[in-house]
C-alpha cells in the first residue's frame, strides 16, 4: 500500500531532524546508569554525556528504559530513606 | 562433612565485591546471587506495575531468575562508573521491557504493520495534500533513495513498532537497526535538501 501523504510527511520530518552524529542503542545503554546516577544525584548527566542525552531524546524505547530505571532508582531511595529492609531484614530490629 | 555455613547477606557490597562474588565460585557466588535476586524483583516490579493490568508481582518473579542469569553473563560488560546495583536494576529494567513489547506485539507480522501506514486522522487533508508538488516529489525520493530494507524499517516504525520488534523480524538487533535507520534518515535528508525541500515545507504535517 502505497505510504499516505502524511505517513510521507513524517518520514521527511524524521530524515530533514536526523542528527548529523548519534550513538545507537547499545552505546547509550552501556552508559545508561551512570547517566541515571548523575540525574538523580543532580549531576547534569546532559553537559557531560551529550550523546545519550541526544539518544534519549531521539528514542523513545531507549528513554522510557531511562524513565523507568529512574523510578527504581528513585523508589529504592525513598524506600531506603523510608525504613524499608530487605526482604531477610524484615521483622528484625 | 558438615556443609559450610552460607555468608550473611551483603546487598551493600563495594563494586569491587560484587564482580569479584559473581566471578568466583561456591558460597560466595550464591550468596551474591541471593542477594542481587530482591534487587532484580524490586526493580521488575517497579517497572511492570504500572505497565500491566494485572499480576506484575508474580511477573517479576518470573522474570527474575531470567534477570540474574543475564547479569551473571554480562557481568564483564559492567563499566564500573556506576554502582552495581544500578547497572543490575539497568539490565532488569531492559528486560522487562524487552518482555512487554514481545507479548504486546509477538502476533503482529511486519507486513501488517507496513501494509497499514498512519494516515491523516483528517482524511480530506490527506487527499489535499496528495496533489501538491512536495508530496510527489517526498515519494518519489523514498522510493528511490532508500533500499527497501531501510524503506521497510522506516515504515514500521513510522506505524509504532518498537525497534526491537522491528529488529527481530528482520533478523538484526536494535543496535544495528537503529544505525540503518541512521543511514537512511541521512541519506533522504540530502536528498531531500538537493530537491530545495525543508522542514518549512512540511508545515502541514500536523501531530
Amino acid at each position: 500500500m502505497p505510504l499516505s501523504p502524511h505517513a510521507l510527511y513524517q518520514t521527511a520530518a524524521l530524515a530533514l531532524s536526523v542528527p548529523p552524529v548519534e550513538i545507537g542503542c547499545g552505546d547509550c545503554g552501556a552508559r545508561l546508569d551512570r547517566f541515571a546516577e548523575m540525574e538523580l544525584q543532580g549531576l547534569a548527566p546532559a553537559e557531560a554525556l551529550p550523546l545519550v542525552e541526544a539518544h534519549l531524546h531521539e528514542c523513545h524505547e531507549c528513554r522510557d528504559e531511562f524513565e523507568a530505571l529512574m523510578a527504581v532508582l528513585r523508589t529504592a531511595q525513598a524506600e531506603g530513606a523510608s525504613g524499608w529492609r530487605w526482604p531477610w531484614r524484615r521483622g528484625r530490629s | 562433612m558438615r556443609p559450610r555455613p552460607r555468608p550473611a547477606p551483603r546487598p551493600d557490597r563495594s563494586n569491587e565485591d560484587w564482580l569479584a562474588a559473581l566471578q568466583s565460585e561456591g558460597p560466595e557466588h550464591d550468596a551474591a546471587l541471593a542477594d542481587l535476586r530482591p534487587v532484580l524483583v524490586r526493580a521488575l516490579q517497579i517497572t511492570l506495575a504500572p505497565r500491566v493490568d494485572r499480576g506484575a508481582d508474580a511477573l517479576a518473579e518470573d522474570l527474575a531468575q531470567q534477570a540474574l542469569l543475564q547479569v551473571r553473563e554480562r557481568v564483564d560488560q559492567f563499566r564500573g562508573d556506576a554502582r552495581f546495583t544500578t547497572w543490575a536494576q539497568k539490565v532488569a529494567v531492559r528486560l522487562a521491557f524487552s518482555e512487554l513489547r514481545r507479548k504486546r506485539w509477538e502476533n503482529v507480522p511486519l507486513d501488517a504493520v507496513v501494509a497499514d501506514p498512519p494516515s491523516d486522522p483528517t482524511p480530506a487533508a490527506d487527499a489535499r495534500l496528495e496533489e501538491s508538488e512536495t508530496v510527489a516529489t517526498i515519494r518519489r525520493l523514498v522510493a528511490n533513495e532508500l533500499t527497501d530494507r531501510q524503506r521497510t524499517a522506516l515504515e514500521a516504525v513510522l506505524a509504532g513498532m518498537p525497534l526491537q520488534e522491528v529488529a527481530a523480524r528482520l533478523d538484526t538487533n536494535r543496535n544495528a537497526l537503529y544505525k540503518l535507520l541512521h543511514d537512511a534518515r541521512q541519506r533522504l535528508k540530502r536528498a531531500l535538501e538537493a530537491e530545495g525541500i525543508g522542514p518549512d515545507d512540511l508545515i502541514d504535517v500536523g501531530p
